[in-house]
């Protein structure tokens, strides 16, 4: 039986991550804000999961609901936090897909030429904050003028195109 | 197995399903948008993991049990295939992992070799085709302009969302 209580938890729970989320972010953006979101709104909501599912310090059967119902609570917010997450580099540094259409569509006239958007995306930093991004979270190294890739970056790469390899397509354009 | 367990294995499954399918239509559809592609396999895999959930799950729910439990399925796999879909499109166009691959398979990288290799205009151009690919961008006498609403929609949800985290918006935001 599908109790509706899951459904109702599930998003309460992320709900709840969700503003502590908006109002530590308007008081302060976190240093390595990325994995700070991860361990708010993954990391603190599954710890506190477990313990009721576990029953850790008498919690468990809490609010009427049984350890497996627990845990679809907690899988049902794991997808829309993971689904959050995944979305908020687009947030934090503007895409720049996004940022394009967004340009176009409220210019005058409703269209831009070509050599104005080149020109405008020229004057910013579209590879060099990314690669102030990847330096502040130790994924490249700079010694001596020359750039490295840290051991977890050497792992991210190899992951991404052992999966590129799978699908049978070859590494993205970035 | 309870039934209650097998539904939260059967949607864990589900990302795995999804990219076994995208494998095959990556093979099938070479020429095709990637990204439509990505997201053909997301909603494809809604069809053998529906089938996995009726036979291990849902088959023996009824009446309103059976809805609430179609509407947590529903939810917790359409949230589950976005980020499947998210993790493709960031091996595909992510900025960063793009540096990282490239300065991984050269092993060391002079700051400057980097810069004249990896160009801000070849970031926007790229973008600029994936757009009108994907068909929310028109080329037309040497100006852009918007064909599709869905990833303008999303820009302004961004754009929204950056507001409401307090980031500063740095001209372009990039």
């Amino acid at each position: 039986m599908m109790n509706p209580a899951i459904i109702i938890y599930g998003f309460l729970l992320f709900a709840a991550s969700l503003i502590v989320h908006i109002v530590i972010w308007r008081l302060r953006v976190p240093w390595l804000s990325s994995i700070m979101l991860i361990f708010l709104i993954l990391g603190l909501p599954t710890v506190s999961m477990v313990a009721v599912i576990f029953g850790i310090g008498g919690m468990g059967g809490w609010a009427g609901l049984g350890a497996v119902e627990w845990m679809q609570v907690l899988l049902l917010h794991l997808s829309l936090a993971s689904a959050y997450i995944v979305g908020y580099p687009a947030v934090r540094a503007v895409s720049p897909s996004l940022d394009i259409l967004v340009m176009i569509s409220s210019s005058p006239g409703g269209s831009v030429k070509r050599e104005n958007l080149l020109r405008r995306y020229s004057e910013a930093r579209v590879v060099t904050a990314r690669v102030d991004d990847l330096l502040e979270y130790r994924l490249l190294v700079l010694q001596d003028g020359h750039f490295t890739v840290s051991p977890l970056a050497r792992w991210i790469v190899r992951v991404f195109s052992l999966y590129r390899r799978l699908l049978g397509l070859p590494a993205g354009g970035g | 197995m309870n039934k209650d367990v097998s539904l939260l294995f059967a949607l864990l499954l589900s990302p795995g399903i999804v990219f076994l399918i995208h494998a095959a239509l990556c093979r099938v559809f070479r020429a095709a948008s990637r990204q439509k592609v990505a997201a053909r396999a997301a909603i494809l895999g809604s069809v053998p993991t529906g089938m996995l959930l009726w036979s291990e799950a849902l088959n023996r729910q009824f009446g309103a049990d059976l809805l609430w439990a179609v509407l947590y399925c529903f939810i917790v796999y359409s949230a589950l295939a976005y980020c499947y879909f998210h993790f493709f499109n960031m091996s595909e166009t992510a900025r960063r992992i793009k540096l990282l691959t490239v300065v991984h398979r050269a092993g060391r990288m002079a700051e400057r070799d980097l810069e004249s290799m990896y160009k801000t205009t070849d970031v926007v151009e790229a973008r600029l085709e994936r757009l009108v690919a994907l068909g929310q961008l028109r080329f037309h006498d040497g100006s852009y302009s918007i064909s599709g609403r869905t990833l303008v929609c999303a820009g302004y949800m961004v754009l929204f969302w950056r507001k409401l985290l307090g980031f500063e918006k740095d001209g372009t935001g990039i």
